[in-house]
């Protein structure tokens, strides 16, 4: 069966973000786009799943805390519906003994309430401080296309950002340099003292990776999830994280775009060395003169393209790259408001992050590398029915946990182990929430390799790879990929694969259809 | 009363190396040290009268041409001996050595791994290329990245530029080897599980770093750095003076002396005297003062600063540095006397990489198992050990028949989990690593006639190195280039200090452990050079 030849003028695979991003900005260019979903709802790490059609669950990523001012404006997000049902939230990290701290971000309300408490008030503030100046040289590099650009004008467009960060000034600069390579591990042993603060930035600094927190490169983590950050900080979606990804699709669809769900690609369509569509595991064909793919580059170039179709070097280094995740998601429908003891019902709807000092971090990293289960592992909760109740019957609640440090493969097996994680992960909520289990209606758990069958995040990795430093240098996934474009005519990747890297940033998305654009007004040109 | 035109703080081979380019270039120099033999950590010792062997350090001293270039210590006398790079012992029947001779590294390989013959081929290749894009950054000092100013703009922006015409995959291979970890780069090349242990088990001798730990790999261009470029196509040797690091000493202090300067032995420095922030002298143990215009200090960063100045008279954020900045014993030292020659199971006996030594270590996990366990603070059951046998490089150093071996035990925590070493902790320990040299080394525990054992703590207290750390200072990447020791955000690559007329030269500074000596030899430069420019001015 064949699809209409022709019809469209892109296909976008894989529904995450990032791809409905780029089908969005190719979209307002007057071009007609299908996305192509391999599951069920479009969404990808930020997508929206249900639990008994009655609770709509953050399926994998349950805020956002970076999603790109200049995304949101160029596609007049709010204009199509778009909106925060919070934001802004704090950050409270529990402490066993009930002396939980609440940090806003706000670096005055923070000193104040951590000095009251005793708790490097002071510290706290020049640490913030050091981030912030490091993040300022770094974020200039992050919201724009990679620094060498395959044109032929990459050595003035770099030295162009050269005296953009030299601008910086020279102490951003030296603090990014001193920090780019250090580990979170051993920032934290040189400014901080109480626990709870240094469990809950070396929580952050690997949160979505494999690292532990003595690992080199995790306080550079650190600074580039805060180079990313948005103005509105932490936040969450008016109805779900998913209303992002609806959004967009609604966007899509009112340009003539399509968006087909349960379609997974099975290979992309060669005509001679350019892609020219697309098969879908169905048999079914669609073409179009350019593919995007969402797909992390790996699977993209390997499975959809094929090795034959690269140079040998190039496949080699894409079928060695490790999977990395270390990430399991629990979602649980309550029936009512779990007691958290010594918060207040506005701090219960802010990030709770359990990771009580950077020892339990640092542990929770050495049993989920020995493919163990952390004894009493680290988490992040949220519950998204404390700012919007329209995900959930009235009354009841859903508590979304991301639990840090759990190995992709462990001893015996994930089968005979997954009740014992559920089991220890619960444990943990209620030694802060003794109640909660009185309130479990439902539950869904998934392992990283259940994200990686359910939702093709390979290895449970959302990120799409590691992040290190030169990867700002053009270099991320892989130097000849850097650019979007791929050794395939007609082929782009824009995924969070490519730079700037993984987070619901809609940069990768964005980056990569303005590549596809510029590359087709230059072509048009000569 | 003598005038001295500097004065080197410890006879370490990086102070003797300052003190001897400084001499040469005709300053007088005065050279002290606490200690009664000089070589700081690659001092050696007899375990029992008539048999040397390092006393901390597994090789002692090694040799690096370029840093000694000039000094003319093939006419001082110093011979040097250039060895294959060892063997690695997993089990009987399964080793793998590293061979000078490239057809010889090629089939060893090759023995375990059919591609790997050619694979070698691939890595020393570009491991080559690398080294040679680093060396010249090792070999002088390194800019400063909170240098303001148009002339360090200018520089930054060379340096850009110079970044922006490399070819993308270029610069991903030479950008690669600094934030991948050992086992990845290795993965690309090697398939043997043997061939990979054996690299990394070499690239890893004393770290604070796993094989899977990121931003590793560059430990393993250190040997392709000195030496690596020789044409057998196999792997770097080793330069070793014969005669051990006593050998360079008593060179290193020749040339001293002969340009009239002079080493004092068992005199330690208690204080360095300020004034205006400008240094005047020192002040010895027994309270002797002794004035010079230049002081230089081979002591570590942190013992530098900490221990040899009041700190109400240094600037705050100095001593915070040195507070920070991190060192830590990884390393223990079994030193043994031995009565015959040990036979290693199924090595022969004259395998030519013995000469550089045995590593008794696991695979990469159970490299990577031994690395969480010493962050852990857990002394090692089964230690991962480096053996070296001085006196199969040269006889002199035993009596006839005779050996020394050097055994340095990784992954040795300064202070273990359950509490302060004990005796008992101790005796287990040295047991463990005895036991596990048997295995290799059928019957050589009968052949043992002295054997004494150092743990961090102690090599800290005979040696005054903060930790016992052999590498004085962590070598990671967060502590290295400019970073090493910490970025004084002025000219003079972390060897001039916000002291005036106060330098460092010990392996806490650029480039640390990566070249032996080299941080003496730039140091001695980067004064000379302050010196002509004042001169000039």
């Amino acid at each position: 069966m064949t699809g209409d030849r022709q019809a469209y003028d892109a296909i976008v695979i894989g529904g995450g973000h990032n791809g409905l991003v780029a089908a969005a900005y190719l979209g307002r260019a007057g071009k007609r786009v299908l996305v192509l979903e391999a599951g069920g709802i479009v969404g990808g790490g930020a997508l929206a799943a249900e639990l008994q059609h009655k609770y709509t669950l953050p399926a994998v990523s349950h805020l956002m805390d970076g999603l790109s001012a200049s995304v949101v404006k160029d596609l007049k997000l709010a204009r199509h519906g778009f909106a925060y049902a919070a934001s802004g939230l704090p950050t409270v990290a529990l402490d066993p003994d009930g002396r939980h701290l609440v940090l806003t971000g706000n670096a005055k309300d923070d000193e104040a309430f951590l000095s009251a408490r005793g708790q490097d008030g002071a510290k706290w503030t020049a640490f913030a401080r050091k981030l912030e100046n490091s993040a300022a040289w770094l974020s200039p590099l992050l919201n724009r296309p990679p620094l060498v650009a395959a044109s032929s004008s990459a050595r003035g467009k770099l030295m162009a950002r050269a005296v953009l960060a030299e601008a910086s000034g020279e102490r951003a600069r030296e603090a990014f340099l001193s920090l780019a390579a250090k580990s979170v591990s051993d920032w934290v042993h040189e400014e901080l003292e109480a626990p709870l603060l240094g469990g809950l930035v070396a929580f952050d600094a690997t949160l979505g990776s494999t690292d532990a927190p003595y690992d080199a490169g995790t306080a550079f983590r650190l600074i580039y999830r805060h180079a990313l950050k948005a103005k509105s900080g932490v936040a969450i979606p008016r109805g779900g994280i998913g209303a992002l990804a609806e959004t967009l699709v609604a966007l899509i669809e009112g340009q003539r775009g399509e968006v087909w769900a349960e379609a997974r690609a099975s290979r992309i369509l060669m005509d001679g060395t350019t892609a020219c569509g697309v098969v879908l595991d169905n048999g079914i064909e669609v073409s179009a003169p350019l593919i995007l793919s969402g797909a992390a580059p790996r699977e993209t170039l390997l499975r959809l393209v094929g090795a034959r179709y690269l140079e040998a070097d190039l496949a080699d280094r894409l079928s060695l790259g490790k999977a990395g995740g270390a990430t399991a998601k629990i979602n649980l429908a309550l029936d009512g408001m779990p007691g958290f003891r010594g918060l207040t019902p506005e701090q219960v709807g802010g990030r709770i992050v359990i990771a009580p000092s950077l020892d339990e971090v640092e542990e929770s990293a050495l049993s989920a590398r020995a493919g163990a289960l952390p004894l009493d592992p680290v988490m992040e909760i949220v519950m998204p029915t404390c700012h919007d109740d329209s995900l959930a019957p009235s009354g009841h609640h859903i508590m979304s946990i991301l639990v840090h440090q759990v190995p992709y493969e462990i001893e015996g097996g994930w089968e005979a182990r997954r009740e014992e994680f559920v089991q220890r992960a619960i444990r943990a909520v209620c030694r802060y929430a003794p109640d909660a289990t009185d309130y479990i209606l439902a539950g869904e758990v998934l392992t990283p390799p259940d994200l990686e069958t359910k939702y093709g995040i390979r290895g449970g990795d959302w990120h799409q790879g590691g992040l290190n430093p030169f990867d700002l240098l053009g270099l991320r996934p892989e130097p000849e990929l850097a650019g979007y474009a791929t050794p395939v005519n007609g082929l782009y990747l824009c995924g969070a694969g490519c730079h700037p890297g993984g987070g619901v940033t809609g940069l990768p998305g964005k980056f990569a259809a303005e590549t596809v654009l510029e590359a087709e007004a230059r072509g048009g040109r000569t | 009363m003598v005038r001295h035109d500097a004065i080197v703080i410890g006879a370490g081979l990086n102070g003797l190396t300052a003190a001897a380019h400084l001499a040469r270039a005709g300053l007088k120099v005065l050279v002290l040290d606490r200690n009664g033999r000089a070589g700081g950590t690659a001092a050696m010792r007899a375990v029992e009268p008539g048999f040397f062997l390092p006393a901390w350090s597994l090789r002692g001293a090694l040799i690096d041409p370029a840093t000694y270039a000039g000094l003319g210590l093939a006419e001082a006398g110093l011979r040097v001996r250039a060895v294959d790079a060892g063997v690695s012992w997993f089990g009987p029947g399964e080793w793998t050595a590293s061979f000078s001779a490239g057809t010889a590294q090629r089939a060893e390989f090759a023995r375990h791994a059919h591609e790997d013959g050619d694979a070698w081929r691939r890595y020393r290749r570009d491991m080559l290329r690398l080294a040679d894009v680093v060396t010249p950054a090792l070999t002088t000092a390194f800019p400063q990245p909170g240098e303001a100013g148009l002339s360090a703009f200018g520089r930054r922006l060379g340096f850009a530029s110079e970044l922006a015409a490399w070819p993308r995959t270029d610069m991903a291979a030479k950008l690669d080897i600094w934030t991948e970890s050992i086992s990845t780069i290795l993965d690309r090349y090697f398939t043997s599980p043997l061939v990979k242990a054996h690299l990394a088990g070499a690239a890893l001798a004393g770290a604070t770093v796993g094989p899977s730990s990121p931003m590793t790999a560059w430990r393993l261009l250190v040997p392709f750095l000195q030496g690596g470029a020789d044409a057998t196509e196999g792997s770097p040797r080793l330069l070793l003076p014969v005669g051990g690091t006593d050998a360079l000493v008593t060179c290193l202090a020749g040339i001293v002396e002969a340009a009239g300067g002079e080493l004092r032995m068992e005199a330690e420095v208690t204080d360095v005297k300020l004034r205006d922030r400008q240094v005047r002298g020192v002040v010895l143990a027994d309270g002797e003062e002794i004035a010079a215009p230049v002081i230089i200090s081979d002591l570590d960063f942190k013992r530098t600063i900490l221990g040899l100045f009041q700190w109400k008279d240094i600037p705050g954020d100095l001593v915070e540095a040195a507070g920070r900045f991190r060192m830590k014993g990884t390393t223990a030292k079994l030193n043994l006397a031995l009565d015959r020659q040990p036979r290693i199971e199924g090595v022969p006996r004259d395998c030519p990489a013995l000469a550089g030594g045995l590593r008794l270590m696991g695979s990469l996990a159970e490299q990577d198992k031994a690395h969480a366990c010493w962050h852990m603070n857990v002394v090692p059951q089964n230690p991962e050990l480096s053996v070296f046998l001085p006196s199969l490089v040269d006889p002199a150093l035993a009596p006839p028949g005779k050996h020394v071996m050097s055994v340095l035990v990784n992954w040795v925590p300064e202070a273990p989990h359950d509490g302060p070493w004990t005796d008992e902790k101790k005796n287990r320990l040295t047991e463990a690593v005895l036991e596990k040299l048997e295995t290799a080394m059928p019957g050589l525990r009968e052949t043992v006639r002295a054997q004494e054992m150092w743990l961090p703590h102690e090599i800290e207290n005979e040696t005054g190195i903060t930790s016992g750390d052999l590498d004085q200072g962590e070598m990671t990447l967060d502590q290295m280039f400019f970073n090493r020791p910490t970025p004084f955000g002025a000219p003079g690559g972390g060897y001039a200090t916000p002291l005036k007329n106060f330098y460092l030269c010990s392996q806490s500074t650029h480039p640390g452990s990566l070249l032996p000596a080299r941080a003496g030899a730039n140091t001695a430069a980067a004064i000379l050079a302050s010196m002509k420019r004042r001169q000039g001015a």
